[in-house]
């Protein structure tokens, strides 16, 4: 369903991302991983079109969604979660929610996803009255992918997702990405450091060094490939 | 009453001053630059009624009318030929800042140059016998301008609050990166502040037109004037600012019980030298805890 062929990006005269090609199928949750600076973020940003692409494309369904504005990829079924637990801070819950969807135009429709939404995050609906930036990091962080299934996304790319999370969270996260991906019917591309947990979940992997796509695989064979062990000592950084 | 007299003229003055800050308020929350050609844009309006009104004799409500929607375009003029391709080259605010000094001095002199130097009045309400209400004096036409500028703020509030336009509005002055990424249009969004914020500029402009006299260095003395109402207020925040606003109103009249009148732009430097120092965010202004 995603499709990057020979990208090229990086950020204006800095090249981060080599020649790199790699196909997602459907319904999947496949993670990137790799050392510092390896150019993870630098991928999933470039599906995104928030990177400066030099040269190669990428393929959503068939279709080429290479220079798409991020308003576009919306529509097109493509969400992006970004590092850090971001939420519009100074604004509610609920408003935060819906702004995932802005573009929706049907009422009814809107009100649906966020029950489906509050379904999905029970403790997002009992606090959809406060300021975001009270809520907990973990709670902030369900937020941000609460907004993000707001559109409804088919393709869901997250960064980082358990960046500061305290252990016990971080597997929560991950068994709700678990559950999003059946619940919503949403095939996820995640960069991650937490490897361990994370490679008991998801479906595939694929290992970035230096810019490289240099392994991918099913996590269940990647996990005692000789190449993962060289990633979890860190050979790489 | 001298309290009461003064609490009204607190009020007139606190109205002009709201519409001022919240305009600017509105362009600061879509920019987050400080737009201090603000005043400037609110003196074309004095002007653009005058001509409209009282060169070309056009019926005064539609000269107000025609005014508003030029200092709206004037406003958007602006922001496109200078501030946005200032800002597409990663400019800091700094130089934003600089260039709004510029637009300033640029559009005051302009109006100089037009206009001539000499003030100019509008005549349209005939200075009445004010009536007497508590024991405080206010005329139909200061009722008129507290009535307009407390509508305007109303419906203003209620836009940004309650409609879907106001919280994307919100969303982008909250985090402009994360509503790139929601795909929020956030140009789109700063046209509309700057086209919105400068037509509250303008009824500005007009509503001083009305009780007092134009002249091209007006929006200095405007801006100074918006610019300490919102940030006492707390410049993100759109009630903040009319708060703010008020309140320096009232301030400054209240402070004319003891000192001479000519220390009434002292008074609102020195409240806003208390904030910066005291309360920089501002009354409403939110100080977001830090929670990991």
């Amino acid at each position: 369903m995603l499709e990057i062929k020979n990208l090229n990006a990086g950020y204006g005269e800095i090249k981060v991302i080599k020649d790199v090609s790699l196909t997602l199928q459907n319904g999947s949750v496949s993670v990137l991983m790799g050392p510092n600076g390896a150019g993870k973020s630098t991928l999933l940003k470039s599906v995104f079109n928030i990177t400066d692409i030099d040269s190669g494309k990428v393929f959503f369904e068939e279709e080429d969604i290479t220079r798409l504005p991020a308003h576009a990829l919306l529509e097109k079924g493509i969400a992006f979660v970004s590092q850090g637990r971001v939420n519009f801070s100074t604004l509610s819950v609920e408003d935060n929610l819906r702004l995932g969807a802005h573009h929706v135009q049907d009422k009814a429709e809107v009100d649906s996803r966020l029950e489906q939404v509050y379904k999905q995050f029970p403790i997002l609906k009992d606090r959809r009255k406060e300021y975001a930036f009270s809520l907990s990091g973990g709670q902030q962080q369900m937020l941000a992918i609460g907004r993000a299934l707001m559109s409804k996304p088919r393709l869901l790319l997250m960064d980082e997702p358990s960046l500061g999370l305290a252990p016990k969270l971080v597997k929560e996260v991950f068994k709700k990405i678990i559950e999003i991906r059946d619940n919503f019917d949403a095939t996820i591309l995640i960069v991650e450091h937490n490897l361990k947990s994370l490679m008991d979940v998801a479906d595939h992997g694929y290992i970035l060094v230096q810019g490289e796509l240099v392994a991918q695989d099913t996590c269940s064979k990647l996990k005692n490939s000789p190449i993962m062990k060289k990633v979890f000592v860190g050979a790489f950084d | 009453m001298i309290f009461n007299q003064l609490l009204i003229n607190g009020i007139i003055a606190g109205s002009i001053y709201a519409l001022v800050a919240s305009g600017f308020s509105l362009i600061y929350s879509a920019t987050r630059f400080v737009h201090f050609a603000h005043g400037a844009i609110a003196a074309t309006g004095a002007y653009f009624v005058y001509t409209f009104f009282s060169m070309f004799g056009l019926n005064f409500y539609l000269s107000s009318f025609l005014a508003i929607i030029c200092t709206a375009l004037v406003g958007v003029f602006f922001f496109a030929i200078i501030y946005r391709p200032l800002q597409k080259k990663k400019s800091s605010n700094a130089i934003l800042l600089i260039a709004g000094l510029g637009i300033m001095i640029l559009v005051e002199n302009l109006l100089l140059l037009m206009y001539g130097a000499d003030v100019k009045t509008l005549n349209f309400i005939e200075v009445a016998q004010g009536k007497e209400i508590f024991g405080a004096i206010i005329t139909p036409l200061q009722m008129f301008i507290v009535l307009i500028s407390v509508i305007l703020l109303v419906v203003l509030q209620l836009f940004v609050k309650k409609t879907k336009f106001g919280k994307k509005m919100l969303a982008v002055a909250d985090n402009p990166e994360l509503a790139d990424i929601t795909g929020i249009n956030a140009k789109q969004i700063q046209y509309a502040g700057f086209a919105i914020g400068s037509a509250l500029a303008g009824v500005a402009g007009i509503l001083i037109g009305l009780e007092q006299n134009i002249e091209p260095v007006m929006g200095t003395q405007l801006i100074v004037k918006g610019f300490t109402g919102a940030v006492i207020g707390g410049a993100s925040s759109l009630p903040g600012s009319i708060l703010g606003s008020y309140l320096l109103g009232l301030t400054e009249n209240f402070g004319i019980w003891w000192l001479p009148s000519g220390y009434k732009d002292a008074i609102a430097f020195v409240l806003l030298l208390i904030f910066l120092l005291v309360r920089p965010q501002g009354i409403l202004g939110i100080n977001k805890g830090v929670r990991q």
